[in-house]
């Protein structure tokens, strides 16, 4: 007997048959899948990655001092960079074990899966995609801090010069402001650099460089405007203070309409 | 029952591929097709005896049937063949000698030399390409694989990388590698294979 008629002879007599083609469609169809989702889930990474980086806070850094390392960790969006890395490798696995995929060296995969996730994340950051998703990762999951609290709990730190609150009452040297926690504080600021597009009114949303005196009073050095964002500023994320609804945020159209929410 | 080597000759690869999916006796025009490069390659790579080779063969051209709805035709079937007898004669090959620590000659020290030019010398005599299968025979089977394939089996760079699956830019480094350790094996054992018979 040829060993061919004995493989034939084996096939049968053992009941051998062929993988299901529908199992091998669904498998290459999962590697593609896969590749195709780790991109987009990528992009979206790195769209809140650029929004992230164009909301922060980076003449901060000016006045970090020795803790300068410490604010540069606490800017960047740590977790963001690690899911565009974990959906990078993600991509280049799924890539990589596709039909054919091995034609393609590691480097070229890389290159491929980096540039289509930095084009498409950059785009989605455009149409606002990365904000979007930003925020429903932050009203999905209550452990994460986003670029709004982080912002808060980095202008609430007065025993280290930087302080941020809604005006009160305005003086012609010193303000009063509630601060986001709805502690009062005075707020002497002869000396203080004022940014151009602060106006001090009452209900303006302002943050405070400056020295911490006492547990009343803060000596501003700069008052700037509280920015883009998203409207929770001092005293109005909890519940506390004039409460939302009140901002009078003329130079922020987004805080007024987010304020009524 | 088998079927006969005239009516095999009518069939294409792929169209055997097809007709094997519906009738398995046609899996022996695709054995009969490529048995004899299949066992000559399991031996260059493996030093497998022929006995050994015939097995690993066998189990093979199992997993070519039980594979076969997974066969893409964009590449070409010997390609795909070569692809599953080199896998299934390295698992074979470790169960039985611990492949890759055994038989391993160890060069690691960077050649710069020549390359040799012997392996692209279609005019070897008998003798000279025995005595080349044994100096291949001695370089690590992941240079070994690639030069068999390309000086023994004549594979371009793409048939090369859709057996190993590896980019083909890879298959060129380690032919390069591969053929300098082959150099340095002719260097070191003083061969001169013009005056071999």
């Amino acid at each position: 007997m040829g060993q061919a008629e004995e493989i034939i002879d084996r096939i049968r007599s053992e009941e051998i048959r062929p993988r299901p083609k529908w199992q091998i469609v669904a498998r290459r169809t999962a590697f593609r899948v896969a590749w195709i989702l780790a991109i987009v889930l990528g992009s979206i990474s790195f769209s809140v990655i650029l929004y992230v980086v164009r909301e922060a806070e980076y003449d901060l850094l000016a006045h970090a001092g020795h803790s300068r390392l410490e604010m540069i960790l606490a800017l960047l969006p740590l977790i963001w960079i690690v899911f565009v890395l974990v959906f990078l490798a993600l991509s280049i696995f799924g890539f990589k074990r596709a039909p054919r995929g091995y034609k393609y060296s590691f480097r070229k995969i890389f290159g491929i899966s980096t540039v289509s996730s930095m084009v498409i994340g950059t785009l989605f950051f455009l149409v606002g995609g990365g904000q979007f998703a930003e925020r429903a990762m932050e009203s999905s999951f209550d452990s994460y801090k986003g670029v709004s609290q982080r912002k808060i709990e980095i202008w609430s730190q007065p025993d280290h010069g930087f302080l941020s609150g809604k005006i009160i009452s305005v003086e012609p040297s010193v303000l009063s402001i509630l601060d986001f926690s709805g502690k009062e504080w005075n707020i002497p600021y002869a000396d203080a650099f004022i940014a151009g597009r602060v106006e001090l009114v009452r209900d303006e949303q302002v943050k405070l460089i400056g020295k911490m005196l006492d547990q009343q009073t803060f000596t501003a050095s700069e008052i700037r405007p509280w920015g883009r964002g998203d409207g929770k500023g001092p005293g109005m994320g909890r519940g506390i203070g004039p409460g939302k609804g009140q901002n009078k945020g003329g130079h922020h159209p987004q805080n007024r309409k987010r304020g009524h929410e | 029952m088998l079927i006969a080597k005239e009516i095999c000759d009518r069939y294409t690869d792929n169209e055997l591929v097809e007709e094997t999916l519906r009738n398995v006796d046609f899996l022996s025009c695709i054995y009969g097709r490529y048995e004899k490069r299949l066992l000559r390659f399991i031996t260059r790579i493996s030093s497998l005896d022929a006995e050994e080779a015939r097995d690993v063969l066998q189990d093979a051209f199992i997993k070519v049937w039980k594979n076969l709805n997974a066969y893409d035709p964009s590449v070409k079937l010997s390609s795909w063949i070569y692809r599953i007898v080199r896998n299934e004669t390295i698992a074979q090959w470790r169960r039985m000698t611990g492949y890759g620590k055994v038989r391993m000659v160890p060069i690691t020290e960077k050649m710069e030399s020549a390359l040799p030019e012997l392996l692209d010398d279609r005019d070897l005599s008998e003798e000279g390409m025995l005595v080349l299968h044994q100096l291949v025979d001695g370089i690590p089977v992941k240079y070994r694989e690639v030069i068999v394939l390309k000086y023994f089996e004549k594979m371009n760079y793409d048939e090369i990388s859709d057996v190993l699956k590896i980019p083909e830019g890879t298959v060129a480094v380690r032919l390069n590698r591969g053929r300098k350790m082959v150099g340095k094996l002719i260097r070191e054992q003083k061969i001169d294979f013009k005056s071999l018979p």
